[in-house]
């Protein structure tokens, strides 16, 4: 059992670290999600982990604390509406933008396992005839380095290939590999993984046409979401799309972003960003 | 209320997934094995069936094939539910007209996630 002193020490943390917010009736998950740490740190228990923390604050061992507690959870193909919607509308109208000048690119933000980025992947590579020459690229970014090393392995474990995956894709994007299902090259060159926590700027990754950033702002303060949002409009395009997760809004991003008709949870970039970013 | 056939020759299996589908607000019904699911079809085309593959009298297969053959017998929902998990016992499975694969074990949440992408329940 943790005391609410370390309990208050390990979300401070989270919040200063990640802008993870930890409501005070869900301490039982620090207890939970720290478990597997402490146990494969070597400590006896998560008590001792804390107290370790305390003593000598190393920064690798933080680090593993609260990527553990960022919220990892996700499935193919969850919340497909905005994927289909992506493909049928958004998808198009950034294909006449970029006339094949430059490839369209895609972040996954805050990807956890990857899922969502090997979702839009195949159903790129399942629409690739009428894609013609298009040159697309997906990123896959997230706090966690045992999540992105989950994601860029590509393999699945069955009861993962079981969720929000049809049959058909299962056995026509995957391979058998002893316990798991692997995802075949033909999916796996459309993506490529990196670690990035939102709150720091990752100039590396340059600017995107469309950023999928779902169930990810709902986990972090009020603070964490602004700066999260603005930092997501400074990586996108000149006519760039935002599309955020069931329940989440873009209350707190001033006017980065403007919502679209016929379109729940999308949103396009406005000219407002464009002339503050510039 | 839709209806949902579960066809599978253990007792404790059918227990299971009557509870999971009941879960579902779907009306249940339970037969041992393919020729008892068949006669049930005949009478009454339910919306759903939750198949296992190896049984006594009629396995799976040959139920789905003779399922596809009958009158309205493509209106079913066919989910094949079993521990064969190698691509061409797949492969097998869907040429003979079943429309998803469950592989064994399995739990509320796959259940749950292979009706909803048939369109058998709605999304959470």
């Amino acid at each position: 059992m943790l005391d609410s002193a370390a309990i208050k020490l390990i979300s401070g943390e989270a919040r200063r670290r990640a802008g993870i917010a930890i409501p005070q009736a869900q301490t039982y998950l620090v207890e939970a999600r720290l478990a597997p740490v402490a146990r494969s740190e070597g400590f006896e228990s998560q008590a001792d982990l804390v107290r370790a923390l305390e003593k000598s604050p190393e920064d690798r061992l933080w680090r593993r604390v609260v990527e553990s507690l960022a919220d990892h959870e996700t499935w193919f193909f969850r919340d497909p509406a905005p994927l289909d919607h992506f493909m049928s509308d958004i998808l198009p109208v950034l294909a006449r933008v970029k006339a094949r000048q430059a490839p369209i690119r895609i972040w996954s933000a805050g990807c956890g396992t990857g899922q969502e980025a090997w979702s839009l992947a195949m159903l790129l590579e399942e629409q690739k005839s009428r894609l013609g020459a298009m040159d697309i690229e997906i990123i896959g970014s997230d706090i966690s380095r045992r999540a992105i090393d989950r994601a860029q392995s590509a393999a699945y474990s069955q009861f993962e290939v079981q969720r929000g995956l049809s049959i058909h894709r299962l056995i026509e994007h995957f391979e058998p590999h002893g316990d798991q299902w692997v995802l075949k090259d033909s999916i796996r060159r459309w993506v490529r993984f990196e670690r990035g926590n939102l709150l720091k700027p990752i100039e590396t990754l340059g600017e995107f046409d469309i950023i999928f950033c779902r169930n990810v702002l709902r986990g972090m303060t009020p603070d964490a979401r602004r700066h999260t949002l603005r930092m997501l409009a400074e990586h996108s395009g000149n006519a760039a799309y935002l599309v955020l997760g069931r329940g989440e809004t873009i209350a707190g991003a001033g006017d980065y972003y403007r919502g679209m008709s016929g379109a729940k949870g999308v949103y396009a970039r406005t000219q407002e960003a464009l002339r503050q970013a510039a | 209320m839709k209806t949902c056939l579960v066809v599978d020759d253990s007792r404790v299996i059918r227990k299971v997934a009557r509870r999971i589908i009941e879960g579902f607000k779907l009306q249940c019904e339970e037969a041992a094995d393919g020729a008892a699911a068949l006669e049930f079809c005949r009478k009454t085309m339910p919306d759903a069936i939750l198949l296992d593959r190896n049984m006594p009298v009629m396995n799976g297969i040959d139920f789905v094939k003779a399922l596809r053959q009958e009158p309205a017998g493509d209106q079913p929902v066919v989910v094949f539910c079993t521990t064969e998990n190698d691509v061409p016992s797949i492969t097998e499975a869907l040429r003979a007209g079943v429309d998803e694969y469950i592989m064994k074990p399995f739990d509320t949440d796959i259940v749950q996630s292979k009706f909803q992408q048939v369109g058998l329940i709605g999304a959470q």
